[in-house]
């Protein structure tokens, strides 16, 4: 989207123009959801949290100055609002694993129209499984960190922008979610990990 | 360079390419001597090449949808300003009914003789202990620990402790959301006086029955009796809610490494980095000027080819017991912190009050909805994320943002 066509609807979006908001945040919406399952390993929460990161947006766009890029605000809100989730949720404690999801059967669709061959097929099904189930015992920070830079491919700037932080600040925040999320994988799961790995 | 001690920043910067030449030209050298570190890559580096090979994850199909029509739920109504003007009045009215029956009460509790042996035991003026509350009433931003920086000056010593002294900048227990706990000065009744229209002179005339008291005595115990005693816990409008934020000064060797070890101090205590909220990002922290900008660090200064001593400060997030306790907590780390600058407290009550606002209009809007007929879901979403954010407001009283200078040695 170009810059002046992006400037065009954030004017009209901040006055309250709801299409105009759906065309500037639209192409983020596979974006932000992932960052919100990958947070919360729950495809209803997720929508819903993704969901309510775009309603946020919306209702607080004349606050957006502009000094980030629309993605880098939205993945913000997204962080927040699903930190926002957990936190009030800690209590309440809720088992991730899903199976058979809408997401499992994607997958496993596109692997079968693929013919990677049923070894190859388990292979990944076992190593995404494991990584979900790795994910929902991290810290939320180190999570959220680790969905950034790992999944999301965000640049150490780009984090820090994200999350407000320097970028100092960021990469020992991922060397420490890295650490923790191999700890995670590689202890007690040798018949997974250290196969593949070694 | 301790590759093996730093093993995890080392083999996260060398994955990331983020590594100078030199520096991994010797890590890799490294890498074929140790074969622990070597293990440690190979695990870390198929983890991000996992974790990067993910699948995306498809967007369910009502979603688009879905929020299309909360958009246009929440989307402004005509009317909308109208009926948060006509509540606001109704706030207004309310809030001076209070404050009536508070004045009665008053009066009613002063006209009890034994409770003047009450007001007659506030013990004399401890330096220590007196908050200057009246600097800058009226910026809502008041200095607190003057004796931090006083003390900086003698030893730097028990800088940060001080205020404990008193017993009253720091108060360990907040009194809940109905109980009157800022303690001012004179300065302060004018405005309670404007909702107590018919009895002001009752107060000029009695100062001992001022609701606020100056803290010239360190005798806590007395002053809230008398605060207790003479004002009962009635709601608003008069609690205010505030942040606090205070910097302090690390001494660093060249080297850097008492970073790495502040932050493993910060962990051990419970500290955090501050998540700015966008919607408010500013309100915690005041403005000083220099890095922060609503929140957001000057990137370009604080960029690092490693981990170690190119910044300039770091943000915490911790409670006031931990801050109270901090330099001793550094010292047993090795550390050597002195206060920078007095703990300053910001006050939000006007965010607390826009987000009281917003959850009263949204419970009548529920209200009506429910009398209607209509689906509350998403209000109810809103109202209880407004919740949230009131209670998180609330409980900034006790918690401290730091901003940690780095001082070299």
């Amino acid at each position: 989207m170009g810059i002046e066509n992006e400037n065009s609807l954030l004017i009209k979006a901040r006055q309250g123009d709801i299409q105009a908001f759906e065309e500037l945040v639209g192409s983020y919406y596979t974006k932000v959801y992932n960052i919100c399952y990958r947070m919360l390993s729950n495809s209803e929460d997720a929508s819903e949290q993704a969901q309510e990161t775009f309603i946020k947006a919306f209702r607080y766009i004349k606050d957006f100055k502009g000094n980030c890029s629309v993605s880098t605000w939205l993945y913000r809100i997204a962080t927040n609002v699903c930190l926002d989730f957990i936190r009030k949720n800690k209590n309440k404690k809720t088992v991730s694993l899903e199976q058979n999801t809408f997401e499992d059967l994607q997958v496993k669709d596109r692997l079968m129209s693929d013919n990677p061959g049923p070894e190859k097929a388990a292979e990944l099904n076992a190593q995404k499984d494991a990584i979900k189930n790795a994910l929902s015992k991290m810290n939320e920070k180190n999570r959220m960190i680790i969905i950034l830079r790992d999944f999301m491919g965000l640049s150490y700037d780009q984090i820090a922008d994200t999350i407000s932080a320097p970028v100092g600040t960021v990469k020992s925040r991922i060397s420490r979610a890295r650490s923790e999320l191999r700890d995670l994988l590689c202890d007690g799961k040798e018949h997974l990990f250290t196969d593949y790995v070694k | 360079m301790n590759f093996c001690k730093e093993s995890d920043e080392y083999i996260s910067l060398y994955i990331d390419e983020l590594l100078d030449e030199e520096i991994e030209k010797k890590f890799l050298k490294h890498i074929e001597e140790c074969s622990q570190c070597a293990e440690k890559l190979e695990e870390a580096a198929f983890i991000a090449k996992l974790c990067s090979e993910q699948q995306e994850i498809p967007l369910p199909e009502d979603f688009s949808s879905s929020l299309h029509t909360r958009l246009l739920q929440i989307s402004d109504k005509p009317d909308k300003k109208k009926s948060v003007f006509s509540l606001y009045n109704k706030k207004l009215i309310a809030s001076l009914s209070t404050a009536a029956v508070l004045v009665i009460s008053l009066l009613a509790y002063n006209l009890l003789p034994q409770t003047w042996s009450h007001n007659k035991t506030a013990s004399s003026a401890d330096s220590n202990a007196q908050i200057q509350a009246s600097s800058a009433p009226e910026s809502g931003i008041s200095a607190y620990n003057e004796d931090m920086a006083d003390s900086n000056k003698n030893s730097g010593a028990d800088s940060i402790e001080q205020s404990d002294q008193s017993g009253e900048i720091y108060p360990e227990e907040q009194p809940s959301e109905n109980e009157i706990k800022k303690q001012g000065t004179k300065e302060e009744i004018p405005e309670i006086k404007k909702e107590k229209k018919s009895v002001s002179r009752d107060i000029q005339e009695k100062p001992e029955n001022r609701i606020y008291g100056k803290i010239d005595g360190n005798n806590q115990e007395t002053e809230k009796n008398n605060k207790l005693a003479m004002v009962p816990e009635i709601a608003q409008p008069v609690t205010e809610y505030y942040s606090n934020y205070a910097e302090i000064n690390l001494k660093v060797s060249v080297k850097g490494t008492e970073i790495q070890i502040l932050k493993s101090l910060m962990t051990d205590i419970g500290a955090t980095q501050p998540d700015q909220a966008i919607y408010y990002s500013a309100a915690l922290v005041p403005e000083t000027g220099g890095n922060d900008k609503e929140g957001t660090s000057d990137t370009g200064d604080n960029k690092a080819d490693s981990f170690a001593a190119d910044l300039n400060y770091i943000d915490y997030y911790l409670t006031l017991t931990s801050y109270k306790s901090l330099k001793d907590t550094a010292a047993n780390y090795g550390l050597e912190i002195t206060a920078k600058s007095d703990t300053i407290k910001k006050d939000i009550t006007s965010e607390y009050n826009y987000l009281l606002n917003q959850k009263n209009e949204i419970s009548e809007r529920i209200s009506e909805a429910v009398k209607a007929g209509e689906d509350v879901s998403a209000l109810q979403s809103e109202s209880n994320w407004l919740t949230q954010e009131i209670d998180k407001l609330i409980s900034e009283k006790k918690m401290v943002t730091v901003r940690v200078f780095f001082t070299l040695n």
